[in-house]
């Protein structure tokens, strides 16, 4: 296959000044295209500029309607051997013929049949509680407050799924998960290219992009592009971010040709009264006249996934160094520049990659290598979904695998990974996002699209760069700067990065901890100090009065009110028994004297960390 | 010591050792010779690294004695005698200067030329034909050595010192490791190097760590909170108990370091006026300001006075694509008044080891890269870009601190007309790890193809 723009032009046999006369008038034809697509003044509310406005606004790619969210689970097979300590499940004629009958939907569950049930074995039973907290921090990137948890245990779990990732937070979530894997940064990428990714981002994970169309597009956009400045760390962040592996060198160096016309400049951008990098095209494997140089396309072109030219002929756009800013390419142009991505997208493994991606986020382990059944089946599931990587998030979460207890074994341990459920540790942003709301406490937030905000604010300020961080995620304060009360907190434990370097973090240290115990003690307030902390009646239950008496009725009224409001469930006995014992010690105590602290040992546990 | 901060202790130092001694340290603790490698091995206690954000146009600063196309600003009227590097005349202003700060007797950075060496090409691959000038993979180099590199440079430390530090723990002390309060990519680890990432602080302050459970909590909360955890320790399957475990542990040990985060010394915007180290926390917020950089620089001084071997920070922002000819002056005043701000409160700081910081302590400025106008003053916005040329290449770095022993000199050269290299071009890797070995870092398992060098040091 051969991607060459401007093949009519060379067809048409033109002496050299025709065929510029002709570009000309293809060019102008570009140029007025570019304009009539776009705004002709920047927009801040919607500074989005690039190939992901060209896709997803059409139908969805499915009805988003997914198979398998409520499979009748069977109990383990009856005359299975149960297996020996450390070896792995064999699955013979009877159990695979089990597994046939039992008419299972969900992919995972069809997958880890013939190494679950059918092996002998059951999944641990989870308490509602604890899946509720589980798919409201993996879906809508936060704990659930104790009435989303009331209407969520109990009801079938394809239906609790389907609405938390109809949630607009089920977006956000994941276009913060694409931020810190493609490394938005805005000193290092346009701004407007940034935004634009985020809006495909927004499209994929509304069913409006298939994963393969997604993938040719990141394949050619500027934030992938512009991040790197050697076409062979292009090729290299595109195999891993694809395929999940490093390319061969081989692959490295053929893949690279692919994107070989791609170079790193800068664009003024009028309204920002700001110079913006951004990707552009050098024209290369072309001779003076701009037609294909035989002798060198070769160093455009690509054989490791058959022979694949990618060649653009210049024209008028470009200028005297023989280049052309980004922001001018058409959409044909876009279309032929996304080889690579469709190339990857051809491959297995492209596919597996992601059932593989899908799997780790939820379960926190590579449960497609230990069970390749479940990589398989998911691959052919996403595929009937025609790539809608929804379909793949509705399998997982809604799945035995997920849907299981992460709680210790009552008996022997566990043979297999897959027989007792996730336990995580929660990010950054989750953790603070649920205190906050929680409590209503007072801090602000993270932007992903922009995380060097400060560059904008800086030296001569134009309106149109205010207004963007004004209409940003980010809060300025009346001077009109950024406040990163929410930013200096969550950097410190390793979330909202500024994807310089390396960036988002998880870690259990002295200094996290130390930072979260301070950050609840600020929220929280146990010593009571003066006008601080969050207000009082955020911790106490509804009316009562926060100078009470407290007694153990008290206690454990507030225990309670806690408990649900934090952890989404009753107290058991023993933290009832332990809060009453505590009422007796705190003698002369207040409401508020008993509710504060005991904020603090809820919202500083390990329930709170680990989910 | 009550019998609870016994426990404390022990605990403290149960979950000290995971996070200062790799995992299977045996039992009984033999310290291995680090091999010198340069003259300065072990000179320096103290390392302040600075990076100029975003790419530094070094021409216009530390080797500004070349064509005006590199350097349109042009040379200082005057630098200190025996200063032979280019001054430039960005660095000589000091419009920041109060009467305050003259009477006290800081001076500009002309004026201390001479105790400052500058390599004018540090280079991020000498072998390469080109410079490396993109943010992304050039700031990757600055932070790790590489593209791609795993390590941060400020872990290596901290895994580079880990006997020393270990050492230190079995004597009772409590030592801070190395810290980065600026980007945490100089805190990368993972494998091996995992347990020595250097923590990361954001914000200039401690007070976000200054919470003590045991002070500010009723026992009956305190019981209430350690019971908790231990509730879900004992619950969760028992592949995932070491996970809470540690949390648990951590917990513990920030009673320990509770007390240096508390200290007085460690707020350091409490404009308090007892001196530590010799100088008070108001005296240093008076010559530094108090702005991010100032903030971060007086608070790595603190983290000196405990025992940290070196703080990390980013200052200013100098990625000037556009209106660089009317705001970089401006921005030479907060730089400027940093380095003459350290030269001069350094020699005033008394070290608990005797003498001053200054004779202990070492100051280096670096960036992810150069800047270039492609061949004019400025680029068609009044900026400057960064490309693959050499004024984008040559990272012109200066180093200022008793340990230097070639204060004034310039190690290399480059042409004025061309930037071409006239004299030694150092690698950045060998660079960085001339500076550990300062430290008396074990060097031996990061950069083998960068030896270290000694021009520094004689």
């Amino acid at each position: 296959m051969s991607w060459r723009v401007g093949d009519k032009r060379r067809e048409g046999g033109a002496s050299a000044p025709g065929r510029w006369g002709a570009a000309l008038l293809g060019a102008t034809a570009l140029v007025a295209a570019a304009c009539a697509g776009e705004p002709a003044e920047f927009n801040p509310e919607r500074p989005a500029r690039g190939p992901g406005q060209l896709v997803g606004n059409g139908e969805p790619v499915s009805d988003g309607f997914f198979a398998g969210g409520d499979d009748a689970l069977p109990s383990p097979r009856a005359d299975a051997t149960p297996p020996e300590a450390g070896e792995l499940p064999v699955c013979g004629a009877a159990c695979q013929a089990f597994c046939d009958q039992q008419g299972l939907e969900n992919p995972v569950n069809q997958g880890l049949c013939r190494s679950l049930w059918g092996a002998g074995v059951a999944p641990r039973p989870i308490d509602g509680v604890e899946a509720c907290r589980r798919l409201h921090v993996d879906l809508l990137g936060r704990f659930p407050t104790a009435a989303e948890v009331g209407r969520c245990v109990g009801r079938p779990w394809g239906e609790v799924a389907r609405e938390l990732m109809a949630d607009e937070a089920f977006v956000l979530v994941n276009q913060r998960r694409w931020a810190d894997k493609l490394l938005y940064n805005n000193q290092a990428v346009s701004l407007e290219r940034i935004y634009d990714m985020d809006d495909l981002v927004g499209k994929l994970y509304a069913g409006r992009v298939a994963y393969d169309q997604f993938a040719a597009v990141v394949s050619a956009h500027p934030v992938l592009t512009r991040r790197f400045s050697t076409s062979g760390d292009r090729a290299e962040f595109l195999f891993n971010l694809f395929l999940g592996r490093p390319p061969l060198g081989s692959e490295r160096s053929d893949f690279g040709r692919l994107y070989a016309l791609w170079s790193n400049g800068y664009y003024d951008h009028p309204a920002l009264g700001m110079r913006l990098p951004d990707a552009v095209i050098a024209y290369r494997c072309v001779d003076e006249a701009g037609a294909i140089d035989p002798a060198r396309k070769g160093e455009c072109t690509s054989v490791t996934f058959g022979y694949h030219e990618l060649i653009l002929e210049p024209d008028l756009r470009a200028d005297a160094d023989g280049q052309m800013w980004s922001g001018a390419l058409s959409a044909e142009e876009w279309g032929a520049l996304q080889l690579p991505g469709r190339l990857l997208a051809q491959q297995p493994r492209f596919w597996e990659a992601l059932a593989d991606d899908v799997l780790e986020l939820y379960l926190g382990y590579d449960l497609g290598t230990q069970v390749p059944e479940v990589r398989d089946a998911l691959v052919r599931y996403v595929l009937a979904y025609n790539g809608d990587v929804r379909a793949l998030h509705f399998a997982v979460v809604t799945s035995a695998a997920y849907l299981q207890s992460a709680a210790a074994p009552d008996g022997a341990a566990d043979a297999w990974r897959w027989t007792y459920g996730p336990l995580k540790q929660v990010e950054v942003e989750p953790w603070l996002d649920s205190i906050k709301a929680m409590t209503g406490y007072d801090l602000t937030q993270c932007d992903h699209r922009l995380p060097q905000p400060g560059d904008l604010l800086s030296g001569d300020v134009s309106l149109a760069a205010l207004a963007l961080v004004t209409l940003s995620r980010w809060e300025l304060t009346e001077e009109s700067r950024v406040r990163t009360d929410y930013r200096d907190l969550a950097r410190g434990l390793g979330g909202c990065p500024a994807n310089e370097v390396g960036e988002r973090f998880k870690t259990v240290s002295i200094l996290t901890t130390a930072t979260q115990t301070n950050f609840v003690a600020q929220v929280c307030n146990p010593g009571l100090e003066p006008n601080a902390g969050a207000d009082a009646a955020t911790l106490l239950p509804e009316g009562m009065n926060p100078a009470t008496a407290v007694d153990e009725e008290v206690a454990e009224a507030i225990l309670r009110f806690q408990s649900g409001a934090f952890l989404g469930r009753e107290p058991e006995g023993d933290e009832v028994a332990r809060a009453r014992e505590a009422a007796s010690r705190c003698a002369l105590c207040r409401a508020e004297e008993f509710a504060r602290p005991t904020c603090y040992a809820i919202l500083s546990s390990a329930e709170m960390l680990f989910y | 010591m009550s019998e609870s901060s016994k426990v404390n202790r022990r605990t403290f130092m149960k979950v000290a050792a995971a996070a200062t001694a790799a995992v299977g340290l045996p039992h009984i603790w033999v310290p291995r010779r680090v091999a010198a490698q340069t003259a300065g091995h072990g000179t320096i206690k103290h390392l302040l690294y600075v990076r100029l954000s975003g790419g530094f146009r070094f021409t216009t600063a530390f080797n500004a004695d070349v064509a005006t196309e590199y350097n349109p600003f042009g040379l200082a009227s005057s630098r200190a005698e025996g200063a032979e590097w280019g001054v430039s005349a960005l660095l000589e202003r000091d419009g920041w200067r109060s009467e305050e700060l003259r009477a006290l007797g800081v001076q500009t950075v002309p004026e201390i030329a001479d105790d400052i060496a500058v390599i004018p090409c540090v280079d991020h691959e000498p072998l390469s034909a080109y410079a490396d000038g993109n943010h992304g993979t050039g700031l990757e180099r600055y932070l790790t050595g590489y593209v791609g590199g795993s390590t941060g440079l400020f872990t290596m430390i901290n895994y580079g010192l880990r006997e020393r530090s270990a050492a230190a723990l079995a004597d009772g002390q409590t030592l801070l490791p190395a810290f980065v309060l600026g980007n945490s990519g100089m805190a990368l680890g993972a494998g091996p190097y995992a347990a020595y990432r250097a923590p990361v602080l954001s914000g200039g302050s401690f007070d976000r760590f200054g919470f003590e459970a045991t002070a500010a909590l009723p026992d009956w909360a305190q019981e209430m909170a350690e019971a908790r955890d231990l509730r879900v320790q004992g619950r969760v399957h028992p592949q995932f108990q070491d996970a809470i475990e540690a949390y648990r542990l951590t917990r513990e040990s920030t009673r320990a370091y509770a007390e240096i985060f508390n200290s007085d010394a460690l707020k350091i915007g409490n404009n308090g006026d007892e001196a530590i180290d010799g100088i008070s926390n108001a005296e240093l917020e008076a010559v530094f300001g108090d702005n991010g950089a100032a903030r971060n620089v007086r608070l790595a001084l603190r983290l000196f006075h405990f025992g940290s071997p070196a703080v990390y920070l980013d200052q200013g922002g100098y990625d000037l694509h556009s209106g660089e000819e009317g705001s970089l002056p401006g921005r030479f005043d907060a730089l400027n008044r940093l380095i003459a701000g350290l030269h001069h409160v350094l020699k005033r700081m008394t070290h608990p080891a005797g003498g001053s910081y200054w004779d202990h302590t070492v100051v280096a400025f670096g960036s992810e890269f150069g800047r270039t106008a492609r061949g004019d003053r400025f680029n068609s916005a009044r900026g400057s870009d960064h490309g693959g040329d050499l004024a984008t290449r040559w990272m012109s770095m200066p180093f200022m601190g008793g340990p230097i022993k070639a204060r004034g000199r310039s190690l290399g050269s480059t042409r004025s007309a061309d930037l071409k290299a006239e004299g030694e071009v150092y690698s950045y890797r060998a660079t960085f790890k001339t500076l550990m070995d300062g430290l008396g870092a074990d060097t031996s398992e990061f950069f083998p193809g960068d030896e270290p060098f000694n021009g520094l040091f004689v």
